[in-house]
């Protein structure tokens, strides 16, 4: 079909991209945006791994260090992983997996995706005035009486958190309204279930986050007392309600994730995905269970020992779905025909490190260990394990697995399989060091340190670079596919999902003609190999 | 494809039904969000409250609940004339429907008016947040109290604000014929909308004017 | 999907008992509150206020005749505020059982010993 009309080139102009309601045209954008993102908090996290060299000042200031790892950390929270999947393949293929025209609320879309820059451009703002130094995480006191650019910062956090919130509407009314004739929710794709939870936490969720910034931004203009001690306020109320919504929070980040797991599990073992229902339910009892366990941030701050031991018993509680799902991949593989495809070999990376991110989530469950982890490095390995391991592997997974559909070219597998390499041996580098480092004291968020550990952190530093590497070659794949790559036929993977019914790159409305009505499920291929 | 006589429906819906439908529930997950926005408002009032019970009580005297009750009577009968204002839409009645919303945006003028002088008055006596707090009273820890007061207050009278707005754009509407029995759905979002804005109050008030 | 859905009209005596229902319990509000119940004075409060937005909710809002899942958001929502308030308010006022408070400054009612310190 080259040379036919898609959604890339139906419309021609900037003014018909920037004024698109078509939910692909959309979701496009929002990748560039947050690999751009992306890409960005990389580089900080490249400048603060080089000052960690040497035990000593290498050649930032404490305070100009403090600004780097906030600023890594705020960049890739709330301006890449948040938004990730369920922005950029969330927007371009829920709703073709649903068999609908596009999303429930178009303009809504394209006024999150505005919205979303809008915050963007505050956050830049703040970040090259007077960037802040709080750590992404905002802690009270600090944060309500620094001198550094907190106010910008926060505003712009509140407004990405308006686009999350709108997505979020925007993906339950389509799950709910919007589904093909035939199309009932137990024949939904795992994706749709799992952008379904992720919505319903980003609309519970996020407005705490609002308000939260807001009475942080009041905080520090017109002092209310309510965080500042100072001011007869309560610093730990802070982190209640920080905590309220940022836990939940890194579930947004891995539901969608897992949900792309699934997709790709399926297509390269051509078998249907097993325990399917029990798939679906879990991700429900993620969503739910997420909104009980934010104390756990909390055990050293001053919590009472009574919500303290809760929280621990509830935290326990929270891993138990995300390992039936864990179980349940592993069992779709089982008598599976595989093809170890790079989007497979992504799979494979996402199940072994997410599973390490995992139990060293429950590990830090664990109160009487949190007492000694809380604040290390091993709590900064636990989370770049499960948010980079995790999430990252099942975007580039998603990415990869999907790219011949978005744009109707294949990239070099070759290339792909190369770039594979150096990240997950560059992650691992960089990160298995630190939970060794964590484990012998080595505190977090410092830029100065005892001699002894000096041998981890080059390691880790060294680590930062391999998996830098991995992602030039990454960029320079794609680019190339962009401009040269071999044009994608239909279904290049053989997947028998809805989306690989329409041209790659799709229509402008998705579907040429109207589906029939559906009668079988999302995988639909042959029972067991006989 | 099906669609309303007055061609009011989407693109990418099959019918009138599916659009109205799928408004009123994203509609309703928008409420959901300001609920749990104004949640945490009402936390810290419960948190402080608790740990400063007769500082509070205190405080509060310097509200005036004539001045609030005022408002929450003013604000539940704009209410009802919201409704009444969907209702005549839907009956085809526009005259009345640009009447019974020109009513709830009067009595919105109201609620603010009292708002401003309430306020006024705090800033005369020197009852506000923190640094520019310089009233009387035997609590060091009532800047707190007022700090809660007007943050509640502030951002539900930026709420009712906002309803202001859209009320205003309705009533345009209305008079060009917008709306009818086919189609009233913009009219039904701000009427759930206002209905919200008096729910946070029903709250606000005894817990702000009526302590103790 | 069928065209055919007529929009329900409210009858009009829910918006009137809804209105005349709400001012008498803005009154009965207000009366009680100048009774001193001592601390049930806020749960009484409450209690109607909660009644008050029931009628707000089921009656002018539509709920009553409205479909399943949007009572399922709206209520499911409360059920996120109620677990929001519960565990926070859970937390602050049972500090007490290892913090001392004086003056608004908590301090630890038993110090951590070094390990080896066998004062």
């Amino acid at each position: 079909m080259a040379g036919a009309l898609n959604y890339i080139n139906a419309t021609k102009g900037l003014k018909s991209w920037i004024f698109t309601v078509d939910h692909k045209r959309i979701g496009i954008m929002y990748l560039a945006f947050v690999l751009l993102s992306f890409f960005l908090g990389g580089m900080f996290a490249l400048l603060l791994r080089f000052e960690l060299l040497t035990p000593s000042t290498l050649y930032l200031t404490a305070k100009q260090y403090n600004q780097v790892f906030t600023l890594h950390g705020a960049i890739m929270v709330f301006l890449f992983i948040v938004p990730s999947i369920p922005a950029s393949l969330g927007n371009f293929f829920l709703p073709i997996q649903l068999g609908a025209i596009d999303v429930a609320f178009p303009k809504l879309n394209l006024a999150s995706l505005w919205i979303y820059v809008l915050g963007a451009v505050f956050c830049f703002y703040s970040i090259v005035g007077g960037s802040i130094d709080t750590g992404w995480t905002f802690y009270t006191p600090y944060s309500s009486s620094t001198d550094t650019s907190v106010i910008p910062m926060v505003l712009g956090v509140f407004i990405l958190g308006f686009s999350s919130i709108l997505t979020g509407i925007n993906f339950i009314v389509t799950v709910h309204k919007m589904r093909a004739p035939g199309l009932t929710w137990f024949k939904m794709p795992l994706f749709i279930w799992a952008l379904y939870s992720t919505a319903i936490i980003q609309v519970l969720a996020t407005p705490v986050l609002a308000i939260t910034l807001l009475l942080l931004a009041l905080e520090r203009t017109i002092g209310i007392g309510i965080f500042d001690p100072a001011l007869g306020g309560d610093p730990v109320l802070f982190q209640h309600f920080f905590w309220f919504y940022s836990h939940p929070a890194v579930y947004i980040m891995i539901l969608p994730a897992m949900g792309v797991i699934s997709e790709v599990v399926a297509t390269f073992c051509k078998k249907k995905l097993f325990g399917y229902e029990l798939m679906a339910y879990s991700s429900l009892a993620i969503a739910f269970i997420s909104f009980l366990v934010w104390g756990h941030h909390l055990y050293v701050s001053g919590q009472s020992p009574y919500a303290t031991m809760l929280f621990s018993l509830l935290t326990f509680l929270v891993g138990i779905p995300s390992g039936i799902k864990v179980f349940n991949w592993i069992a779709t593989m089982y008598k599976g025909t595989i093809d170890l495809k790079s989007p497979f070999l992504y799979f494979l990376s996402f199940i072994f490190l997410f599973t390490i991110g995992g139990f060293t989530g429950v590990v830090l469950g664990s109160l009487s260990l949190d007492i000694h982890l809380h604040d290390t490095y091993f709590v900064v390995a636990h989370f770049h394990y499960v948010m980079m391991g995790g999430t990252v592997m099942a975007f580039l997974a998603g990415l990869h697995y999907w790219w011949p559909k978005m744009f109707g070219k294949m990239y070099s597998e070759l290339a792909a399989r190369i770039a594979f390499v150096f990240v997950f041996v560059g992650f691992n580098l960089v990160f298995f060091i630190q939970f060794i480092m964590g484990s012998k004291g080595m505190p977090r968020r410092y830029y100065n340190y005892l001699p002894e550990f000096q041998p981890y952190h080059v390691l880790s530093t060294l680590g930062s670079w391999v998996l830098a590497v991995g992602f030039f070659i990454m960029l320079g794949y794609f680019i190339h596919s962009l401009m040269k790559g071999k044009t994608a036929p239909e279904n290049p993977w053989g997947s028998s999902a809805l989306e690989w019914k329409t041209a790659s790159p799709p229509t402008t409305f998705n579907f040429d003609k109207n589906l029939d009505y559906i009668d079988h499920g999302p995988y639909d291929y042959p029972e067991e190999n006989k | 494809m099906s669609g309303s006589k007055l061609g009011n429906v989407a693109h990418h819906f099959e019918n009138a039904y599916q659009q109205f439908s799928s408004a009123k529930l994203g509609m309703w997950l928008f409420i959901v969000q300001e609920i749990l926005f104004f949640s945490a408002l009402f936390v810290a009032y419960a948190v402080y409250r608790g740990m400063h019970p007769e500082m509070f009580v205190d405080a509060h005297h310097h509200l005036s609940w004539k001045m609030g009750g005022i408002n929450t009577l003013v604000l539940i009968f704009s209410s009802f004339t919201m409704a009444m204002s969907i209702r005549t839409a839907q009956l085809n009645q526009r005259l009345q429907s640009f009447w019974y919303l020109g009513t709830t945006l009067f009595c919105a003028c109201i609620f603010m008016v009292i708002k401003f002088f309430e306020y006024a008055e705090k800033i005369h006596h020197g009852y506000l947040p923190s640094v520019w707090f310089s009233g009387e009273g035997i609590y060091e820890t009532m800047h707190i109290f007022f700090g809660i007061y007007f943050t509640m207050t502030g951002l539900h009278g930026l709420h009712v604000l906002v309803g202001m707005g859209l009320i205003i754009w309705l009533m345009l509407e209305t008079r060009k014929g917008k709306y009818n029995s086919e189609y009233f759905t913009p009219v039904e979002m701000v009427g759930l909308y206002w209905h919200l804005v008096d729910l946070i109050w029903i709250f606000l008030f005894p817990l702000l004017y009526l302590i103790g | 999907m069928s065209d055919n859905h007529e929009h329900f009209v409210i009858p009009l005596k829910y918006y009137v008992g809804t209105l005349i229902a709400l001012l008498i319990l803005t009154v009965v509000t207000v009366a009680v509150a100048q009774i001193d119940l001592g601390a049930f004075n806020i749960y009484l409060a409450m209690f109607v206020a909660m009644i008050k937005a029931g009628f707000v909710i089921f009656f002018f809002m539509g709920v009553r005749w409205d479909e399943g899942f949007n009572k399922i958001a709206l209520f499911g929502s409360l059920l996120f505020v109620a677990i929001f308030f519960v565990i926070v308010l859970a937390d602050v006022f049972s500090r007490d059982i290892i913090y001392s408070t004086e003056n608004d400054v908590f301090n630890i009612k038993s110090p951590v010993k070094m390990i080896g310190d066998d004062s």
